[in-house]
């Protein structure tokens, strides 16, 4: 099992879009919106999502397990992309509301901050209006992953420590 | 519940949130990045940048399966849109769209030198699935329409129908524009297809209207690449490659459009501007020229913006072409009653004549050039040598050969408004007015002295 290295570890709290993608048995890809993603102490990858508002993608993942991450941050551009296998998707615990609490008032104080925008609070209070019970856990380990940062060296292959 | 349709939802596909592409690899791995927009096509297709050899790239050619998610800055509301690949466009209407569009998006992001658009990769939509949030609730609207942009083309399209002359269709077309559909700034630019240059013809918007400048149709920015390709482009965060100034103007005078002697006509066009859409004018399958409009807010013009404005130019451009055909057609009628010569005061007008490209200066001033010049020199030599001031558009046309009109029943009308309005701005006492459909006279407040080709005067 692999994990991030401290150094993307330490960026990971101003990564504050995500975006999940996975792929049916059928070869079909689905995207969504995550809410919230984190690193765990075992190195995975835990991302919250409502389930309501992804139903392809989290039938995606608990039939093949495939997961695509990508972690943005709007004002900056800095972007990690990470991806896993055997994904598990559970239902979220009440100790994730904090997380998903952060997540939120982060996205919103930096897509306030993009040029063009205007006034994101209320588009951001849409995405994560959800009822706790909606909101599906989901724990993969990280195959992979890349710094999807625009620029030229976007791509480049980010060496992972073993968990 | 109703499909949605693709058309019903491209206003979303402009990128204020970057849409988000997941393709997938022969071996079932996703893999997800951001795009910068996605192009509407037409119903059933989009059109997507290809800039580099990736990861995304190997696996849109290996499974030619991709899903999109694209989000509503208005109503934070997300879709999932399922693609199929079909080909890759190097050049044509399509490629030089998302082109133009990358460029601007590139310059905003300071990212020029690192987006270079290697072709416009072409999806069929075949599924398009809302995301359901906020458990379903009504989503807020943070954004309003600026205008109502149906009512207003409509309110201009039929104000236009109604002119008679191609004076008053261009004044309809320019205050309608303010008017009804909000634009501040735009500007009239038409095709000399001989010179290959674009010239202003009207604007609104700006301290100079800038009647006569001309531009290289090559580095006329936005408006040049509509006129090519004659397709609307629009760009919502304004790139460096399309945007003209000052540095244009140097273009210009490199390639020999702007005199080296005297006063150029300034440009007319926004310092800075953050947002332009450019339509082409087409008439008769041809492109006569394009309407640029501008803005100094990011993302100002959408698609909607692109069909009022696509609308109101082809009937601009056809009502153009018609008024034109009816002026050069229009019977010899007796003139109106010409007012008593004024008495010239003050020293005589010293118009100066370059037979090259048909340059005109007065009083050592930059006036005009091109068809527009000839007109002007063949009629003051008319006024000044047999006393004439009263002249017909029909006898123009028959000297067509003599203005070097590249096809005489092209331009001719509007040529002698462009001359007519270039007069206007100058405003000394030499000017042209209509008198009648198909005539128009000279007037003038001073004596000529004419100099041709820099020679000797004659007075």
């Amino acid at each position: 099992m692999s994990a991030l290295p401290p150094e993307w570890l330490r960026h990971l709290s101003t990564l504050t879009s995500f975006r999940l993608g996975s792929c049916d048995r059928g070869g079909q890809p689905h995207v969504c919106r995550a809410l919230a993603a984190d690193a765990l102490p075992d190195g995975r990858m835990l991302v919250l999502v409502a389930e309501h508002a992804a139903p392809r993608v989290v039938a995606a993942l608990r039939a093949t397990g495939q997961a695509a991450l990508l972690m943005t941050s709007p004002r900056t551009n800095r972007t990690l992309h990470v991806k896993g296998q055997g994904a598990r998707v559970e239902p979220a615990l009440p100790e994730h509301a904090a997380l998903l609490a952060r997540c939120q008032r982060r996205l919103a104080e930096e897509i306030a901050e993009v040029d063009g925008f205007g006034n994101a609070a209320p588009v951001v209070a849409h995405w994560y209006r959800v009822e706790p019970g909606a909101v599906v856990a989901i724990r993969f380990s990280i195959s992979g992953a890349w710094d999807q940062t625009p620029g030229p060296h976007a791509g480049q292959p980010v060496d992972l420590l073993p968990a | 519940m109703t499909a949605l349709t693709l058309h019903a939802i491209r206003r979303i596909l402009d990128g204020a949130i970057p849409p988000t592409l997941c393709s997938v690899s022969a071996d079932g791995v996703p893999h997800v990045n951001l795009l910068s927009h996605v192009e509407y096509v037409d119903a059933h297709h989009v059109a997507l940048t290809f800039q580099f050899f990736n990861r995304s790239r190997a696996n849109i050619l290996a499974t030619r399966r991709v899903a999109l998610m694209v989000e509503d800055p208005l109503t934070g509301g997300s879709l999932e849109l399922h693609l199929r690949y079909l080909r890759t466009e190097t050049e044509g209407p399509v490629f030089e769209r998302l082109r133009a569009k990358l460029a601007g998006i590139a310059a905003h992001t300071g990212m020029e030198h690192v987006f270079q658009l290697r072709g416009a990769d072409v999806y069929e939509v075949f599924a398009i699935e809302p995301l359901a949030r906020g458990g379903g609730g009504t989503a807020p609207s943070i954004l309003q329409p600026r205008c109502d942009l149906a009512a207003g083309a409509r309110a201009v399209s039929a104000r236009l129908a109604e002119c008679g002359d191609l004076a008053s269709l261009l004044q309809t077309a320019m205050d309608g524009l303010r008017r009804d559909l909000a634009v501040d700034h735009a500007i009239l630019w038409l095709l000399d297809e001989g010179r290959r240059s674009l010239y202003a013809l009207a604007s609104i918007g700006y301290a100079h209207t800038g009647t006569g400048a001309e531009l290289p149709l090559a580095d006329a920015g936005l408006a040049g690449v509509a006129v090519r390709e004659g397709v609307p482009l629009r760009i919502g965060h304004m790139a460096r490659m399309y945007r003209y100034g000052q540095n244009l103007h140097q273009n210009a005078r490199d390639h020999g459009l702007v005199p080296d002697a005297g006063a150029a006509i300034p440009l007319p066009g926004l310092a800075t501007p953050c947002s332009q859409l450019s339509v082409p004018l087409r008439a008769r399958g041809r492109t006569v020229g394009a309407l640029l409009v501008e803005s100094e807010s990011d993302q100002f013009f959408g698609y909607d913006d692109e069909d009022a404005l696509a609308l109101l130019c082809a009937q601009l451009a056809q009502a153009l072409a018609t008024l034109q055909s009816a002026d050069l057609d229009a019977a010899p009628a007796a003139p109106a009653v010409a007012p008593a010569p004024a008495v010239p005061i003050g020293p005589p007008l010293r118009l100066r004549h370059f037979r090259r490209d048909d340059t005109v200066f007065i009083d050592g001033q930059y006036l005009i050039k091109g068809v527009a010049g000839a007109i002007l020199w063949k009629v003051a030599c008319e006024a000044h040598r047999h006393g004439r001031t009263d002249f017909t558009t029909r006898e123009l046309r028959l000297a067509g050969e003599a203005l070097r009109l590249p096809g005489v029943q092209d331009n001719l009308g509007v040529r002698l408004l462009l001359l007519q309005r270039r007069l206007a701005d100058w405003g000394g006492p030499l000017q042209i007015e209509r008198t009648g459909r198909g005539r128009f006279r000279l007037l003038l407040g001073r004596a000529l002295v004419l100099n041709e080709d820099g020679g000797g005067p004659s007075s």
